[in-house]
């Protein structure tokens, strides 16, 4: 170890009581002396590696972080600062005060790295549990966007369900509407048609037989000149208005016919009862023989009754001379006189 | 040590006394046992340090570490005590500081990572909650 001049003097045995030697001796012992130790220990007055160092801790703790978070190395690098210092102020070599300074130094720079570490480290845990705080939101977002995700697709599906059924169900009743209103349509312009043509057909034909309505019913008159005078037996030019008749019933097969009689007022009352009678029932045998239902026709004869004109004039009497075919409506019944 | 303390002042003739000084001037100087225990831990800090990353985070320091080791062994072979133990001192204070720089860079790093990943994490969320905004509930059809 590096000693003091001191310790190395008493190592050597010297003692400060003078020697008895010759002066020359003396004098050549000292400067041998002064020599040696002139060669183990230089003394400068200023140490530069020492100042570095000292600048470079007093560096260290202006820093708080380095102090606070690396204290137990820059205890270390206060002790070797020290160290060095102690080395100093003895005027050990320069190069012992330069080695001491340089392990000094290191050891400021281990606390300041050291105080690096603890820094980083301390950050690392404090951006760690802010990483865990995001990761955990993220998934409560996660499960929360799922969890709403999956409440709307239910609701969703239930809406399409609630949707299709009413869809449907209006489907459904539009169909069934559509077809009974196509259906009634249909009927309706059926029965439209029929109806039409059941008048156009019964319009022709009552024109056809000149029959004209009246309250109690259709009244189509066969004129005197279709009967031989005085007689019941229709003519053959008759037959024509008879067809038209009976074809006009068998199309109508609710309606009935009452077949009515009338003289003038020429003969007697019996004779124009019995005429009348007789003309009644030879139409109502004419219907008959041809195709009409025997209890649909029925007769009645009024004699010179019910007069449609007068009985002066020949034209007159001729025209009372008639039987006059009441036609029922659907009803079948016919209001009597 | 081995001196041969005179202390007989009236029998010292002058070529001894010179002789003697300059011996225990020498020895004073060179008489050191060689420094083991300093090799030792030189060796065991330069070992640490590279176990703490010293090639990667604290190449400089490490290599200046291992050259001091090295000259330090090779002053121990020429019986150069001091010089030795010097060399081994500052050798493992420098592999202390390669393995203290080493120890701070990966701390470092490890911090500069996890700050990487939470900033994507975050503009990952911010991404997400801008994309899908509070879901809308549908509509329900008129009835």
């Amino acid at each position: 170890m590096i000693r003091t001049p001191q310790q190395r003097q008493a190592a050597l045995g010297l003692s400060t009581r003078p020697l008895s030697l010759p002066r020359s001796a003396t004098a050549l012992a000292t400067l041998a002396l002064l020599a040696g130790l002139a060669a183990c220990a230089g003394m400068p007055q200023d140490n530069a590696a020492l100042n570095q160092a000292r600048s470079q801790l007093q560096a260290a703790q202006a820093d708080g972080q380095t102090s606070r978070l690396a204290a137990p190395e820059l205890q270390r690098a206060v002790d070797a600062v020290a160290q060095a210092d102690a080395a100093f102020a003895r005027r050990d070599s320069a190069e012992s005060v330069d080695h001491l300074s340089y392990l000094a130094a290191q050891r400021v720079v281990i606390a300041e790295e050291t105080r690096r570490q603890r820094q980083a480290e301390a950050t690392s845990a404090t951006a760690g549990l802010e990483r865990d705080r995001m990761r955990l939101a993220a998934r409560t977002r996660e499960a929360d966007a799922a969890q709403r995700t999956a409440a709307v697709a239910q609701q969703s599906a239930a809406l399409a369900q609630q949707s299709a059924v009413l869809a449907q169900g209006r489907t459904e009743a539009a169909e069934r509407q559509g077809d009974a209103a196509q259906r009634e349509a249909l009927a309706a312009r059926q029965g439209t048609r029929d109806a039409q043509m059941r008048a156009e057909v019964l319009e022709r034909q009552l024109s056809d037989m000149k029959a004209r309505k009246t309250e109690r019913g259709l009244v189509v008159t066969i004129g005197d000149v279709l009967f031989d005078n005085n007689r019941a037996e229709m003519r053959s030019g008759a037959g024509r208005s008879m067809d038209q008749l009976v074809a006009f019933m068998k199309q109508y097969p609710m309606r009935k016919a009452l077949v009515e009689g009338f003289t003038d007022s020429v003969g007697s009352d019996v004779d124009n009862q019995n005429l009348s009678d007789r003309r009644a029932e030879a139409v109502r045998g004419a219907l008959v023989g041809r195709g009409v239902a025997a209890e649909r026709v029925t007769t009645q004869g009024y004699g010179e009754a019910y007069p449609v004109s007068d009985n002066d004039s020949a034209s007159g009497r001729q025209a009372n001379r008639r039987v006059e075919i009441v036609i029922s409506d659907d009803s079948g019944s016919i209001a009597a006189r | 040590m081995h001196r041969t303390p005179d202390s007989r002042p009236s029998t010292l003739r002058l070529p001894a006394a010179i002789a003697l000084c300059l011996a225990a001037g020498l020895a004073a100087c060179a008489s050191v046992p060689m420094p083991v225990e300093e090799l030792a831990m030189a060796r065991s800090a330069v070992a640490n340090a590279v176990s703490a990353g010293g090639e990667e985070f604290a190449a400089g320091a490490l290599q200046q570490a291992r050259d001091k080791l090295a000259r330090a062994d090779a002053a121990a072979g020429q019986d150069k005590p001091d010089e030795a133990r010097t060399l081994a001192q500052q050798a493992e204070a420098d592999a202390q500081v390669a393995a203290a720089r080493s120890r701070a860079a990966k701390a470092q790093r490890t911090l500069t990572a996890l700050q990487g990943d939470n900033r994507v994490l975050q503009e990952e969320m911010e991404r997400q909650s801008r994309a899908a905004p509070m879901p809308v509930a549908p509509t329900s059809p008129r009835n």
